[in-house]
């Protein structure tokens, strides 16, 4: 008798339990909406992006515009954690793509593309690197975005004869991973080092570097402190920060604070560095903060928020470049969307990473090598900047330099 | 590469810094009082159930999430924290008859495996509800972050003296409500023997909701604090404080509720002395080597009880 009123009062509780949670979650989901509609808004205009070539290719053929087509591959990560950059890659590159077919497409070819989602996994990269070699009518692949996946892709597309182009690979190893792997980012090591030579042509002379615990952070150790070495300077700590699983930096910036340090280089992913800045912040420590272009985005100061001003990057591409050449790529890009939004780096370097193979196969035709041998001679002026390829198919795009100012990243010089 | 590197206590780059070690003390112990707040859930579903109740971080990182929620919606600072509790109770009390009662019978590696089950769940749960960005928690508290110096160059932080003085609250309202309270009593004897207790009358499947419910409640101030200090809230935050909290239960004798306070500040200390003194790049490993050499030395922690069966 006990046990059942026992069993019915429990009973209640978990009855009362589960309303009151599902209360809770209605509230979190009012709360989240603004961000949701957000995700959404990308996801539907990305599933535009593909769709328009679909569109685009059942059009062209029905009027019979067009006298075959031109298959480019384009390996990049469209789910995951960083699909929204390789979204933004893409649509540069179906930009490029559709005006070149506007204007007839090349040889009276239509020129379409066959994107494959790389889910910024290596495993998964090899395995469209493999699909792509071993289709003929892929004359050359754009991809991949992480240096991880374009490392896996690499030997697989060398030993076939395939050209690639990373629009966003910095990873050192991408120098040497082939003659047929070209990239239009400049390597970390250019990167870390006009980092620390701009913080020492400010007036600095203490270092301390903070770096992430992977190849990346311990590549920007290595090049920073050569390069503050050499001008003299002084590395005064070293800090490693464990991405993913550390949250407190107390003990890093109270010794950043005992070493007498007068500036701050990172190389930390913008999640850590933003959680930095702000306890940076909150010890009273204010320091000048120099970073590669891995800080160069808006994700960084939504975690650090007020606290990330202050802190110099580099970037190849910037929205108030005066140039004509990125000006005009703006103008032209909003024209394409139909909104009144800036393209961001990505949707430059998908734009550039496609002009330059377009080129090519106007210039060299659709055979797979003669496209490597022109590209590995051609000279492009693009978006980002001066896009030739050295003997390794890597660039030195000179870069800018910008300082986030109340929330944003403004050009200094 | 001449990289310079720290050096013994009170030496910095070889220079002697002795406002360093005050300095990384008071971090150490912050870090500590937090470590200790999540220890004690870890802890008290141990000392009843004897299985490891994986998904305690997340109930936590959740009660960072309700705190967001009902400061976002207006509601007052203690208030929401005070509801994010209620919220984190009701949750903690679902978790254990949803995940846990029906295997009560059979092996606790059935009841473990299922929180693994309940933690990966809960992450993937408050991705989905909530996004994967990081949030930020003081936009909503309209609080300044001021330092006290306490020597020339070492200070405390107000928000590091509130964090110090709620933790130490929660942990002495629970040991006041452990020894001196009926349930609370009820607690400690089912704790001592479940099946002795159930025939001196005590409820003991009532004690067990409870005891998840108040350490639930607990969690969700950890969050709350966590999410303060760093100010930051995102579905994964209860890795990192999850894996040390676990730790320095297991350090200060799991299942012992002193135990889990002063094994969550010795980690908190240690983690914070290693990485200054030693390196960086060592800190978990630092703190884990502790860990298992006092282990080695006293096998069920610093104020362990022996384990039974």
């Amino acid at each position: 008798m006990k046990k059942k009123v026992l069993a019915m009062l429990l009973a209640a509780a978990m009855a009362v339990g589960l309303v009151a949670c599902g209360s809770d979650k209605k509230e979190t989901e009012g709360a989240s909406a603004t961000k949701a509609g957000t995700e959404t808004e990308t996801e539907a205009g990305t599933k535009g992006v593909t769709n328009q070539t679909d569109d685009g290719g059942t059009k062209a053929a029905a009027s019979g515009e067009f006298d075959g087509t031109i298959k480019i591959g384009c390996a990049l990560p469209l789910t995951g954690s960083v699909a929204l950059n390789g979204e933004m890659i893409l649509q540069g590159i179906q930009m490029a793509v559709d005006e070149v077919n506007a204007a007839g497409g090349i040889d009276g070819k239509e020129v379409v593309i066959d994107a494959q989602d790389d889910q910024g996994e290596p495993n998964q990269a090899a395995n469209v690197a493999n699909m792509f070699v071993s289709d003929e009518e892929v004359v050359a692949v754009i991809g991949n975005l992480k240096s991880s996946c374009t490392l896996a892709g690499a030997p697989i597309y060398e030993d076939a004869g395939l050209v690639t182009i990373s629009p966003d690979s910095s990873s050192p190893s991408v120098t040497d991973a082939g003659e047929y792997i070209f990239r239009i980012k400049d390597s970390d090591t250019i990167l870390a080092s006009q980092c620390a030579q701009g913080a020492i042509d400010d007036g600095h002379t203490k270092f301390a570097i903070c770096h992430e615990n992977n190849d990346y952070g311990l590549g920007v150790l290595q090049v920073a402190t050569e390069t503050i070495e050499k001008a003299d300077c002084e590395v005064v700590a070293v800090e490693t920060i464990l991405t993913g699983e550390q949250t407190d930096f107390s003990t890093s910036i109270a010794n950043i604070k005992a070493s007498g340090a007068d500036a701050i280089i990172m190389g930390v992913d913008y999640n850590e560095s933003g959680l930095f800045m702000k306890q940076m912040k909150d010890a009273g420590l204010d320091l000048p903060r120099y970073a590669t272009d891995g800080l160069f985005t808006q994700a960084f100061i939504e975690v650090g928020g007020a606290a990330c001003d202050g802190t110099t990057v580099l970037t190849s591409f910037h929205e108030t470049d005066t140039s004509e050449k990125v000006q005009g790529f703006i103008a032209a890009f909003k024209e394409y969307t139909g909104k009144d939004e800036n393209p961001s780096i990505f949707q430059a370097e998908g734009y550039d990473a496609a002009k330059i193979v377009l080129e090519a196969i106007e210039n060299a035709g659709t055979d797979r090598t003669a496209i490597r041998d022109y590209m590995s001679t051609m000279k492009y002026q693009g978006v980002i900047g001066d896009c030739t390829f050295d003997e390794n198919g890597d660039v030195n795009i000179p870069l800018m330099r910008c300082m986030v100012k109340d929330g944003k990243f403004e050009l200094i010089d | 590469m001449g990289l310079p590197h720290a050096a013994a206590p009170f030496m910095l780059n070889g220079k002697e810094v002795y406002w360093v070690f005050s300095q990384q003390l008071i971090n150490g112990l912050t870090l500590g009082t937090i470590f200790a707040l999540v220890a004690l859930g870890y802890s008290m579903v141990y000392g009843v159930l004897f299985f490891v109740n994986f998904a305690h971080a997340d109930v936590m990182m959740f009660g960072a999430y309700f705190c967001l929620v009902f400061l976002s919606s207006g509601v007052p600072v203690v208030l929401s924290v005070i509801l994010a509790m209620v919220c984190c109770a009701v949750m903690g009390a679902v978790i254990e008859f949803v995940a846990y009662r029906a295997l009560r019978g059979s092996s606790r590696l059935a009841a473990m495996a299922s929180a693994l089950g309940v933690s990966t769940a809960l992450q993937i749960a408050a991705q989905l509800i909530f996004g994967s960005q990081t949030r930020s928690m003081r936009g909503h508290l309209s609080f300044e972050v001021k330092q006290y110096y306490i020597t020339d160059n070492a200070y405390i932080t107000n928000l590091q003296m509130l964090t110090i003085v709620v933790a130490v609250c929660m942990m002495a309202a629970l040991q006041f409500y452990l020894k001196k309270t009926r349930s609370g009593k009820a607690l400690r004897a089912t704790a001592q023997d479940r099946e002795a207790a159930s025939l001196m009358g005590i409820n003991t499947n009532r004690v067990i909701s409870q005891t998840f419910m108040i350490g639930s409640a607990l969690a969700a101030v950890g969050g709350f604090l966590v999410a303060a200090t760093y100010d930051a809230v995102y579905p994964t935050m209860s890795i990192s404080v999850g894996n040390k909290a676990f730790a320095s239960a297991i350090l200060g004798g799991i299942g012992n509720i002193p135990g889990a306070m002063i094994g969550g500040v010795l980690i908190g200390i240690v983690e914070s002395l290693g990485a200054a003194y030693l390196s960086s790049s060592y800190r978990d490993a630092i703190a884990f080597v502790v860990l298992i050499l006092v282990l080695l030395i006293k096998p069920t922690g610093i104020m362990g009880r022996r384990e039974k069966k």
